[in-house]
């Protein structure tokens, strides 16, 4: 290492835990804007640094806050997303379409045993609408994104506005749940824009839950992996 | 089709990665299972630092569950753990915390010592999640390797919010040595704990 190098990661290393003042403050936010962002060795020293400083948290004692903490953070937590109005569906729709006209979802097409999902066209839309206005129709949150059914329909709908992209290489993988069996029913990405809207041609009557997982894209669906979202059928 | 379901098991950084993503569309559920698992270790974070200060301590980690909640994209799971994204953010409100409030008034100063820290303030027998425990203890075995000059000028930062030239005047020494100092004990906690991640 250089005496250069060694002199940036002293000053790092005082960065990471909020030790600078002054002249070393100053020299270490200009080299956070000039050098670090081009510098594999200083990017690794401050990320691994930086997470030193939050695993010393474990140092302390842990304690359990009083009981009135809580409730007053609920009290304070904004939505963030309003997914329970029909309304937004048809917003949704309509960002829908213009994804659809622009090259489609995204999404992979995969039949399932018993159980498909199926990338909506432009007229599916409609019939999700229809399904949510429906008298008894119920709307339950998974995950960032709601499900969609009516009590006698055969198949449901779930749509998002702002469902996150699964990490790279990896796809969402939808399963049905009933009990100690589980059925796959296909794989998608959302939009570029988080958007996503499926219909789940599967009664969810039938099943206990729908579980969303994280996995390889590709890979055979053989057993749930790693839970991304989970809700009641 | 198989006939029964395998374990959903996943390791606590996914649990924390899946439930972050919920938290980034506005679920609520995952900020309080995101509560469950971190308060407890927060507020003794935040507690410590602030010497013992109850209502700061629970004002700090009220601080930080809101910005998560408000700002959930500062944390990038590319970038590491939530573990350590979520300490680090409760760290630094508590030493923003401590800093502001000895520009306000005198702070008794808490002497800088080498007693180990476990143990040292009073936790009400508190028990973690197990994961977290698993990592502290990981954690406190190396700071007790670290030699005892490096492991004070890492507490008077840390712990007690002082900077490196505050620390220099406390102890006595060149701020060189200081940042020498640190330097090379974070380096070696690296070297331990990048093993055992």
């Amino acid at each position: 290492m250089s005496d250069e190098h060694a002199r940036i990661e002293e000053l790092l290393a005082g960065y990471a835990l909020d030790g600078l003042a002054g002249e070393d403050a100053a020299d270490a936010e200009a080299l956070l804007e000039h050098h670090v962002p081009g510098c594999l060795t200083c990017r690794s020293t401050l990320r691994a640094f930086g997470a030193i400083r939050g695993d010393l948290g474990l140092v302390a004692d842990p304690m359990s806050p009083p009981d009135t903490l809580l409730p007053r953070l609920h009290r304070e937590l904004e939505p963030r997303a309003r997914r329970r109005n029909p309304a937004r569906l048809a917003a949704v729709a309509a960002s829908i379409v213009l994804v659809v006209g622009l090259g489609g979802l995204g999404l992979t097409r995969l039949d399932g045993d018993g159980a498909t999902l199926t990338q909506l066209s432009a007229a599916d839309i409609g019939q999700a609408l229809e399904l949510a206005g429906r008298e008894g129709a119920t709307m339950n949150d998974i995950g960032p994104a709601t499900e969609v059914s009516a009590p006698g329909m055969d198949h449901f709908y779930v749509y998002g506005e702002t469902v996150p992209a699964p990490p790279p290489g990896e796809v969402y993988r939808m399963w049905l749940v009933r009990g100690e069996e589980f059925r796959y029913v296909g794989d998608f990405l959302p939009a570029p824009d988080g958007a996503v809207v499926l219909r789940v041609d599967a009664d969810p009557d039938d099943w206990d839950r729908v579980v969303v997982t994280t996995e390889t894209a590709g890979s055979a669906p053989t057993s749930p992996g790693a839970t991304a979202w989970d809700a009641a059928a | 089709m198989p006939d029964r379901p395998s374990p959903i098991a996943t390791s606590d950084a996914d649990v924390d990665v899946a439930l972050h993503r919920r938290l980034v569309a506005g679920d609520r559920a995952a900020f309080d299972e995101l509560y469950g698992r971190y308060a407890k270790a927060a507020y003794g974070l935040a507690y410590r630092v602030t010497g013992g200060q109850a209502v700061s301590a629970q004002d700090i980690v009220h601080d930080a569950f809101l910005a998560l909640w408000r700002a959930p994209d500062a944390f990038d799971e590319r970038r590491g753990s939530f573990r350590t994204f979520f300490l680090s953010l409760v760290h630094h409100r508590a030493v923003d915390t401590i800093r502001r409030e000895t520009r306000l008034r005198s702070r008794n100063e808490r002497a800088a010592n080498l007693e180990p820290l476990t143990g040292e303030d009073p936790a009400e027998g508190v028990t973690d999640a197990a994961y977290l425990a698993v990592r502290r203890r990981e954690v406190r075995e190396a700071l007790g390797t670290l030699p005892p000059e490096q492991r004070q000028v890492l507490e008077m930062a840390y712990f007690d919010g002082k900077t490196q030239v505050e620390i220099a005047e406390a102890l006595g020494i060149p701020l060189g040595t200081v940042k020498t100092r640190t330097f090379a004990a974070l380096r070696k906690l690296r070297a331990q704990l990048e093993e055992t991640e």
